[in-house]
């Protein structure tokens, strides 16, 4: 029997969508100086007009904001605060230059992977354990084992729906070294189960009722609550 | 449009009191000019008004096009929250405190109804002062809000306070993450309705220049 503490989260993101609004053209620098005072650790990496990407704690955050989007992601994050507090901030200070009133889409997204699934036999062994897998008798004369690498599905909730994939995906680490130097790759999964869970709104959000911080603390509880169901 | 329609009815009223008293001092050229004045001056009043129901109208956008907060900050399966977050609670009063203008509205011609849904409606407000909501902005349009009604407690309400006062609250509920924009709405509102939001100031001479 699988449960949540047997998968580790990959990946948090979060994004805002709303419509093109030029003031990103005049205001850019104001808004990073402002984000930069809130949060005194971030770096400029990047900046063009379509974009301004900043990075957080050495990298371990990545915040990005343009015309008409504001996003964030962490990988491997040790606690969630930091990343739900560092996205707060910086949402607020984004949308109150931009002066945007309201967003068309609110995204929150958390991948998780199963360690334990690296090889095709251990994924179909996670896909039976979920339940994933009920096919008739008559399905099963079809040939001796079926195997499914995928499931997509979206739950449809009032005004905030959430789309779930499980799938058995390729996570080989992908570097490029010079040929005197041996990598060991050793401690990283070639392929692996993951369960992303991609939370989003479905109507617009009217800016003035909008707390990013509750939004993704309470997405992040749902997500949770949704693989506690899928593996119990 | 409308100003137009306002400025030919003035016009026409002219034109008729012209003609059925040859008594009076103005004549007929006099009568159009300062009719197109008033129309003018009606004119102003009626763009103003238009412009602060599109400025109320865009920080108050709701219904269905729009998202339900409870939706989005709402635990999915059989959670149940163990308390409702801060910004759904201040919400959830604001919208309460609305039914009581609403009343006082409708039963308007009397006098009593009114003003007892006004001083529940003054209830309603201060509980929402009671709650701990950090937004800055919001703090501001909510003081700006009690001291109009503090001021005004001795005073019965006009028809048009009333619906000032109806608009600031539903501003407020729909933004309590207020922006500047939706601040100055709120103000614009309030100072529409003359309601007085200077109150505390009373009685200070700003332009007291007996120290030179």
């Amino acid at each position: 029997m699988l449960s949540l503490s047997d998968l580790t989260l990959e990946q948090v993101i979060f994004e805002l969508k709303f419509d093109q609004t030029f003031r990103y053209w005049d205001i850019c620098g104001a808004i990073w100086q402002d984000i930069s005072r809130k949060v005194p650790d971030i770096s400029l990496k990047a900046i063009d007009p379509q974009k301004a990407i900043g990075v957080v704690s050495g990298g371990q955050i990545t915040l990005s904001f343009g015309p008409e989007r504001m996003g964030s992601d962490q990988h491997f994050p040790k606690s969630l605060e930091t990343f739900r507090k560092v996205t707060s901030d910086a949402a607020e200070i984004v949308l109150s230059h931009l002066k945007v009133p309201e967003l068309v889409r609110i995204g929150n997204r958390y991948i998780y992977f199963w360690p334990g699934g690296s090889s095709e036999e251990k994924a179909a062994e996670f896909f039976e354990k979920a339940g994933f897998i009920t096919l008739s008798e008559r399905t099963k004369t079809l040939g001796n084992k079926i195997r499914m690498s995928r499931v997509r599905f979206v739950v449809e909730r009032n005004d905030v729906s959430m789309t779930v994939r499980v799938g058995f995906r390729d996570a080989t680490l992908r570097l490029e070294t010079p040929s005197f130097v041996t990598l060991n790759r050793g401690p990283f999964l070639e392929k692996c189960v993951t369960v992303d869970v991609d939370c989003y709104s479905t109507k617009p959000v009217g800016v003035g009722t909008f707390d990013a911080e509750l939004f993704m603390s309470t997405q992040e509880r749902n997500s949770r609550k949704t693989i506690e169901g899928l593996l119990a | 449009m409308a100003t137009t329609n306002l400025v030919s009815l003035n016009d026409y009223k002219a034109r008729v009191s012209v003609t059925e008293n040859d008594n009076l001092s103005m004549t007929r050229k006099e009568f159009k000019r300062a009719s197109e004045i008033t129309g003018e001056r009606l004119g102003r009043i009626e763009r103003a008004i238009e412009s602060l129901s599109l400025q109320v109208e865009s920080v108050s956008k709701t219904g269905s096009d729009r998202a339900d907060p409870k939706n989005l900050y709402s635990g999915i399966g059989s959670e149940i929250e163990k308390e409702q977050p801060m910004i759904l609670r201040v919400r959830s009063a604001l919208h309460s405190s609305l039914e009581h203008l609403s009343k006082a509205q409708t039963y308007f011609s009397e006098e009593l109804v009114r003003e007892a849904e006004m001083d529940l409606y003054y209830g309603a407000i201060r509980r929402v002062s009671g709650l701990q909501f950090e937004s800055s902005n919001f703090q501001e349009a909510l003081t700006l809000l009690l001291v109009a009604l503090e001021a005004h407690v001795s005073f019965p309400y006009l028809k048009n306070e009333i619906v000032a006062l109806r608009s600031a609250t539903a501003i407020l509920a729909d933004n309590p993450l207020m922006s500047e924009d939706a601040l100055d709405a709120c103000i614009d509102v309030l100072e529409s309705a003359t309601l007085n939001l200077a109150a505390p100031f009373a009685g200070i001479d700003f332009d007291d220049n007996s120290s030179e």
